[in-house]
């Protein structure tokens, strides 16, 4: 392995701090202690609830926050500690594509305008003539007609600004593209669509994808690896298939189970539901020992008092929990 | 007996374009305590059809056509009758109503509002009721002093059920009221909406543009397509069986997490833009199986069995 290792995220933590009165702040820990190798060419979904830390992670390897503790190394060096050059080098390499189509294009440019951006910024094609080729060359290569270069935002459908986002993102040949919920504002006849391209893409540009999304459905389509977090922790890592089919830790079931189409999940997740209903589950306080207990359905006294750590229960398949589940 | 029929319903909005029809020709009945899911793409017509039954379009559309609810002319209500209407016969859940709550005013002021605008009761007595709401949603009533930001997104979507449900409707709309939700917090809030139905006797009409959240919930289901009704039928037969090409399409594009991996395929192209609608049937551009007769001529809803109709000349005969 050693060399294939794209991005390596250790013991990475992020700490918020919010006003919890006129003058008092509080810490929450949105990540804690998070590590996950990713291999290069691989694709890597990061599923988890609202509020999990998903996006905080993803926020980390793109640079966009600090994190208080832990440390991630592309091709091994710290991105935490580049200076102003590897810095703008390291932003060419690793790529970002947003949650909402609608808001992160700005709707004063046309199409051609923000493609070409990153190419002007980072200097990648001097003249003018060039980034022109360079533009239809990337609209191509998301599907788009370059009929579209004079439109602006408004004027596309949500799964057409999404090829933009992905064009724009693409225009200095990055090694990782962050995707965050790329799918979930488009309405479902066109996900898929948009999935078989970021598949393709990845396939013709080795691409390295690390792959936000709340639907399992959508990470079993596209991802190789999936990684389930809670509340900033890694609950369960396995193959994507291994991990649907081979569930071991009782989060990743409950995720599973709510997915439309089984009924009978009603049940599982109404002793989920009676943990919601007092509304006493505050965002900041974690409790002790797993931090999945309370709304856990197998919970028992050791869950309470000891955070069970990530254990390798299975090849690449490792689980956070004291009683994991039998396959 | 239908609680709400809505007939030969037209829908069309002055654009810069000329006259643009977004619902056309739409033709279908409520039953008391019945669940009617309406699903389709964005841009069918499915919530202009959904707000034109409460009469809160803008200005700008015309509606041909009739609503009755319980036999009375909606679309000819007096405006004194309409205010009863919207809330205590029909009452809506819009579409992102979790963002929609006024965020300097507790919830339970804005529940309370609601009720005392409709009805003349106690301000004491209109508090319990907005409390007994909350509960039946599944919030704790001491709740009812907080503000929206310190609910969490599934929970501000429970409160908006529980505003709708405040004057005891007979129908509540609910337009994609789980569409900006994870998964959990999905389940969470179709459970709901189960319970309620069979505890209340409520009817909902449930807009959503994914397939398999209605395949649990809605006892008959109806598919736009630019503005016109593809398919309408029982749910289990439109799930199990579907007829026509575009609810076919819309089921093989959903990505399940059990079971094999289907050969998944997007429908291709984008729905028409209304101003410029294809000749013929308005899905053969994108359709699979579409032959010369499908650019040429209109298809009609063709029955299929007793309870469904779709509108596809490969159906015909």
């Amino acid at each position: 392995m050693g060399t294939d290792v794209i991005l390596d995220i250790s013991e990475l933590g992020v700490d918020f701090s919010t006003p919890t009165g006129l003058f008092r702040r509080s810490r929450i820990s949105a990540v804690d202690k998070v590590s996950i190798k990713i291999n290069r060419g691989e694709s890597v979904g990061f599923v988890g609830e609202s509020g999990s830390g998903k996006t905080t992670i993803a926020r980390c390897i793109v640079k966009l926050i600090e994190p208080t503790s832990g440390h991630i190394l592309f091709n091994g060096q710290d991105i935490f500690e580049q200076n102003s050059a590897e810095n703008k080098e390291y932003r060419k390499h690793v790529q970002m594509v947003f949650q909402d189509p609608y808001e992160s294009l700005n709707p004063r440019s046309n199409i051609s305008q923000i493609v070409e951006e990153p190419l002007i910024v980072h200097h990648i094609s001097p003249d003018k003539e060039s980034r022109r080729e360079r533009v239809y060359e990337l609209l191509s290569l998301v599907g788009l007609e370059k009929e579209l270069v004079k439109r602006y935002p408004h004027e596309l459908s949500g799964g057409q600004r999404q090829r933009v986002s992905i064009a724009r993102a693409l225009a200095v040949n990055p090694d990782v593209l962050v995707a965050d919920e790329p799918v979930s504002m488009l309405d479902v006849s066109i996900r898929v669509g948009i999935l078989n391209l970021l598949k393709e893409l990845k396939k013709t540009l080795n691409l390295t994808f690390v792959f936000i999304t709340h639907d399992l459905g959508v990470a079993r389509y596209f991802c190789d690896r999936v990684a389930v977090i809670y509340r900033g922790q890694i609950m369960e890592v396995a193959g994507t298939e291994a991990l649907i089919s081979e569930t071991r830790n009782p989060y990743t079931k409950l995720l599973l189970d709510s997915v439309p189409g089984n009924r009978e999940a009603g049940e599982a997740s109404a002793k989920d539901e009676a943990e919601w209903a007092d509304g006493k589950r505050q965002f900041s306080d974690i409790p002790s020992g797993c931090r999945f207990n309370p709304r856990c359905p197998n919970a028992k006294e050791q869950c309470t008092k000891v955070p069970p750590p990530l254990e390798a229960l299975g090849e690449n398949h490792y689980v956070a929990c004291h009683y994991p589940l039998r396959p | 007996m239908s609680l709400l029929s809505v007939s030969d319903l037209s829908i069309e909005y002055a654009t810069p374009q000329g006259y643009v029809r977004a619902v056309d020709r739409v033709s279908f009945d409520l039953d008391e305590g019945e669940v009617l899911g309406i699903a389709g793409e964005s841009g069918c017509g499915k919530t202009t059809a959904a707000l034109s039954l409460l009469r809160i379009l803008p200005k700008s559309a015309k509606v041909k056509g009739s609503v009755m609810f319980n036999h009375e002319d909606v679309l000819t209500m007096e405006d004194s009758r309409l205010r009863q209407y919207r809330w205590k016969d029909v009452s809506l859940v819009p579409q992102s109503s979790m963002n929609a709550f006024d965020p300097v005013i507790t919830i339970g002021a804005q529940i309370l509002e609601a009720i005392r605008i409709h009805e003349k009761v106690e301000k004491s007595a209109a508090w319990d009721r907005a409390g007994d709401l909350l509960e039946s949603v599944g919030i704790n009533r001491n709740r009812l002093r907080h503000y929206p930001h310190e609910f969490s997104g599934g929970m501000r979507q429970r409160a908006a059920i529980a505003m709708a449900l405040s004057l005891s409707p007979k129908v509540v709309i609910l337009d994609e009221p789980t569409t900006a939700l994870d998964v959990v917090t999905q389940r969470q809030i179709l459970n709901l909406l189960r319970r309620l139905r069979s505890r209340l006797k409520v009817s909902f009409i449930f807009i959503t543009h994914d397939l398999s959240i209605l395949g649990e919930l809605s006892d008959r289901i109806i598919v736009m397509y630019a503005g016109r009704i593809a398919e309408i039928g029982k749910t289990q037969r439109i799930v199990n069986s579907p007829s026509h090409p575009y609810t076919k399409a819309l089921f093989s594009s959903v990505l399940p997490v059990q079971g094999p991996l289907p050969v998944v395929k997007p429908i291709s192209g984008l729905p028409p833009n209304l101003a410029s609608l294809p000749s013929g049937c308005r899905f053969h551009p994108r359709c699979p199986f579409a032959f010369e007769r499908c650019s040429l001529e209109e298809p009609k809803l063709v029955k299929i069995d007793d309870d469904t109709e779709a509108s596809c000349f490969l159906l015909e005969r």
